[in-house]
């Protein structure tokens, strides 16, 4: 009997005992398949046709990045899970037992090194994502949703590096810390509503514990929920392109779809491992509470905010409200820019929003260079 | 026992007969001798102007202050003496604790010497103390505080213009390049070895030539025993021969070259003779196992950088180092039979260190090199996944 | 848009399908493979050093006195019974390793779990079969006690 035929009288046998048709018609709204599925035919016919049916290509466009941070995401909770089995979240193992990790269980550093260059990737590629709804207008009315899942989506992967930072209790990570829990406090409102979730101002045992609950266990659910508030507004709104006539759109069975899938999380692990081995991320000196490295500084991404938070002199609860409401105004994007109207056409839309964001990488660079000064 | 103070207060103040620094009237016209002697040590112990001056300090018009008794200003010559009237006198040091034998040392010293027989220059108390701000050593401004010694003792004796006109050599500067002062800098003053560790303080001299050893040995004692059971030991047995210093210059202590031929074993015994073979032996062997040791070290770093657990290799490493101190104190005895053990064991512990890392960094790199046959899997499976996408999907159907 | 691409010769689709599976087999026995090592639990590195226990000096311990040290994952009794023996068996019951007590009457080391009996050195006296106790060998050195666990 070929692995085929055993695996096809399994499923036989499975399906008289379970909605299996069900169970793949809840993972395909997930986000898997944007189709709709019969769930009362048995799964092998459903299978089956699905291998055959036509659906939109999302591996050959900027769609990519959506289904990137999904398995970016799906690589992060694999090598995370694999992390925690010999982590020990308390400051006086926690270095210890990372240091073990990456230096003396083996293919540790090799899971170590794939976390944190998928970290790096993840909170890319969402980004980029924004960048790219935004520049195709893909906040416009119906698909609202898909831009605050978007801005959530970002907003999550800098949670989870923020928190991730501190896992390994180090000097860069600690430090680092340090200062992004006096910019939270900054916050206006929210600030001391944060603090409190997060354990408080003071680092310690408390904030540690806290940090690492958030990031295994409470961001990953918030994520997985954002995640598919994303893909099951696509199934109900539809692809960008399901617009266009039938000959413009890039649609591929879905057997094409499946094998495209897994080529190209196999080339994301390949680049992940290469740039992993060539170029690690370096092991840092535990952290020391009574010792402030001299380039104690917030990772690029923030470097904007705390350069705006540090330098310039207006009260903090200000810089903080101010930054508060621009973050707040991302959010809502869709309810006040689809107001503009005339005064406001697409095109200047796509400046301001260029414009912003140069402003932010600009900002951070400045951030990076005053520190280093 | 205050009534006891205050009969050793009385014998103080009677015997430096004295009135209160602050009645005095001399800074009047003598401003800054006033300010500077207000600075020192004299100015608490109510030691005044008088008390070396002589004359009236109570007087309001110069003639009559600079009247009966005036020595005004002192002669070189006379400075010892008008100190030791006080320093060298027990009683009127009891209350103080201060020692009375340093004028008495001081006249025994080279310095001494040489003011007996006429030379001006020759340090007397006020060249090293200071005429008017007279601090005590334990004052980290005082000339004489430890860590300011080795300048005090420079400004004559590092002197290029006053050690010219007598023909003697640069002993400061020798000492500033050399290992004793890297000590000094590095470990601090209360330990380094500065002028005073070897030549004394009052009784500042040269050792004699027997003596050397026995200065040198009473830090290194380690080397002064090895020397001692080498044959070394008794060549040197001759008083006219130097012991440390015929290899260590006196002043820059540094160690002597070690290396293919050591000059140190060249200036007394001729080449191709035993000894120097020996010596040269000793020399080269001990600075390669120096060398090896430095590449552990540099393997160590390298390693623990990557990251590797390096921490036995590091104890190791010590222990390494610990065995070539022993070959080093070892090679004062220049006894092949005391060289060759430690020699041997500091080399086997650095090389053990040296391969082993080499081993795993180089298994570490293997595993870089191993990313290419990583991609062509990587590859080959993507070759597959193609093929089979694009075949006809009909064995499913 | 290449499904409609026409397949090669039977023999070569044999080939692309072994060879698929053997690159499947060796993907999941690489990914496999680097997750067992990752898992197995660390070892720790216990020097000959480490094993000698100076547990008591001998004067502190009474003849007849039992006294549980907490050794690691081999905890043991040290037994003074007379003015110069000192015997020290392990404390972890060979049943499923319940931590015994000392019964000073009938000087038996006794399991909380079962009832099991030892008598002092070390055979099962009554209770469930069970291998006999381990007895640490003791050496008294200037009048400490070391155990070699």
């Amino acid at each position: 009997m070929t692995p085929r035929a055993l695996g096809g009288r399994v499923l036989d046998w499975l399906e008289q005992r379970l909605p299996l048709s069900e169970w793949l018609a809840f993972v395909a709204h997930l986000g898997v398949v944007s189709l709709p599925l019969d769930t009362r035919r048995p799964v092998r016919e459903l299978l089956r046709e699905l291998d055959r049916t036509l659906v939109p290509d999302t591996l050959r466009g900027p769609q990519i990045l959506a289904a990137l941070a999904g398995i970016l995401f799906a690589f992060e909770a694999v090598t995370g899970l694999l992390l925690a089995f010999h982590y020990r979240p308390t400051p006086e193992a926690a270095h210890e037992s990372a240091m073990a990790i990456v230096r003396d269980i083996p293919f540790g550093g090799a899971i170590h090194q794939l976390h944190a260059w998928g970290a790096l990737a993840l909170v890319a590629v969402v980004a980029l994502r924004l960048v790219r709804l935004f520049w195709d207008g893909l906040w416009r009315s119906p698909r609202e949703l898909l831009w605050v899942s978007g801005v959530a989506l970002v907003w999550l992967a800098l949670q989870f590096d923020f928190t991730g930072r501190l896992l390994p209790w180090d000097q860069a990570g600690y430090w680092s810390t340090v200062r992004g829990l006096e910019v939270v406090y900054a916050l206006p409102l929210v600030g001391p509503v944060l603090s409190f979730l997060l354990g408080g101002r003071v680092m310690g045992e408390e904030v540690l514990t806290r940090f690492y609950v958030l990031h295994v266990l409470v961001l990953p659910i918030l994520w997985t929920i954002a995640l598919t508030v994303t893909f099951s507004t696509l199934r109900r709104v539809g692809f960008a392109d399901s617009t266009l006539p039938v000959s413009a759109r890039r649609d591929t069975t879905f057997r094409h779809h499946r094998y495209d899938l897994a080529f190209v999380m196999l080339f994301l692990f390949a680049v992940l491992v290469t740039v992993g081995a060539l170029a690690p991320f370096g092991v840092r000196l535990p952290a020391d509470p009574y010792s402030t490295p001299v380039h104690a500084g917030p990772p690029w991404y923030m470097g904007a905010v705390f350069l705006v938070q540090e330098r310039v002199p207006l009260a903090s609860w200000l810089v903080g409200g101010s930054l508060l409401a621009i973050a707040l105004a991302v959010l809502t994007l869709p309810w006040w820019a689809g107001r503009l109207g005339e005064r406001f056409p697409e095109q200047r839309l796509r400046l301001a929003g260029l414009v912003t964001v140069a402003a932010w990488l600009v900002l951070g660079l400045a951030a990076a260079i005053v520190g280093r000064l | 026992m205050g009534l006891v103070l205050v009969l050793m207060f009385g014998v103080v103040v009677a015997s430096v007969h004295a009135a209160p620094a602050s009645e005095e009237r001399c800074g009047t016209c003598h401003p800054a001798e006033r300010t500077q002697h207000l600075e020192g040590v004299h100015a608490a112990g109510q030691v005044g102007c008088v008390s070396c001056h002589g004359g009236d300090a109570t007087a309001s018009e110069a003639a009559a202050a600079h009247g009966a008794g005036f020595k005004g200003r002192l002669g070189r010559e006379a400075v010892p003496g008008l100190c030791a009237s006080c320093h060298a006198d027990p009683q009127a040091m009891r209350a103080w604790g201060l020692p009375t034998d340093q004028h008495a040392l001081w006249l025994g010293s080279g310095h001494g010497e040489h003011v007996r027989n006429g030379n001006r220059e020759a340090a007397v108390c006020t060249d090293c103390h200071g005429v008017h701000d007279i601090r005590s050593p334990r004052d980290s401004q005082a000339r004489t505080f430890v860590a300011n010694v080795d300048v005090t003792c420079g400004r004559c004796h590092g002197d290029e213009k006053r050690l010219a006109a007598r023909g003697l050599a640069n002993a400061h500067a020798a000492w500033e390049g050399g290992a004793h002062a890297e000590a000094f800098r590095r470990e601090g003053a209360e330990v380094g070895p500065t002028c005073t560790s070897c030549h004394g303080v009052h009784g500042a001299v040269a050792p004699g030539r027997n003596e050397v050893d026995k200065v040198c040995g009473s830090c290194h004692a380690a080397e002064r025993a090895a020397f001692r059971s080498g044959p070394h030991a008794t060549v040197f047995a001759d008083p006219t021969k130097p012991e440390c210093s015929a290899c260590h210059d006196p002043h820059a202590v540094a160690a002597p070259e070690k290396g293919a031929s050591p000059a140190a074993c060249a200036s007394c015994h001729a080449p191709m003779t035993r000894a120097a073979i020996l010596g040269r032996r000793m020399g080269r062997e001990y600075a390669a196992a120096e060398q090896r040791l430095a590449r552990a070290v540099r393997r160590v770093e390298e390693a623990s950088a990557v990251p590797m657990r390096t921490e036995d290799h590091r104890e190791r490493l010590e222990e390494a180092r610990q065995h070539l101190e022993q070959a080093r104190v070892a090679l004062h005895a220049v006894r092949l039979e005391a060289f060759a053990e430690p020699m041997r064991l500091a080399n086997v512990v650095a090389g053990e260190v040296e391969r082993d890392l080499e081993h795993r960094l180089h298994v570490n790199l293997v595993w870089k090199v191993l990313l290419v046959v990583f991609w062509f899997l990587v590859l080959g499976t993507a070759l597959l996944l193609r093929r089979m996408r694009d075949r006809k999907s009909d064995v499913a159907g | 848009m290449s499904e409609q691409r026409v397949v090669g010769p039977a023999a070569e689709r044999g080939i692309v399908e072994v060879l698929t599976r053997v690159f499947l087999v060796a993907w999941g026995l690489a990914i496999v493979g680097a997750v067992v090592f990752y898992l197995r639990p660390p070892v720790s590195h216990e020097s000959t050093s480490d094993r000698v226990v100076r547990a008591v000096r001998m004067h502190e311990l009474r003849i007849g006195e039992a006294r549980l040290v907490k050794h690691g994952v081999t905890p043991f009794y040290l037994i003074r019974l007379d003015a110069r023996r000192v015997i020290a068996p392990s404390a972890v019951c060979t049943h499923l390793r319940c931590v015994l007590t000392y019964d000073a009457v009938k000087r038996q080391i006794v399991c909380p779990c079962d009832g099991g009996r030892y008598d002092l050195e070390g055979h099962v006296v009554s209770g469930p079969r069970r291998a006999p106790l381990t007895l640490y060998s003791v050496s008294i050195r200037a009048g400490e006690v070391r155990v070699r666990v």
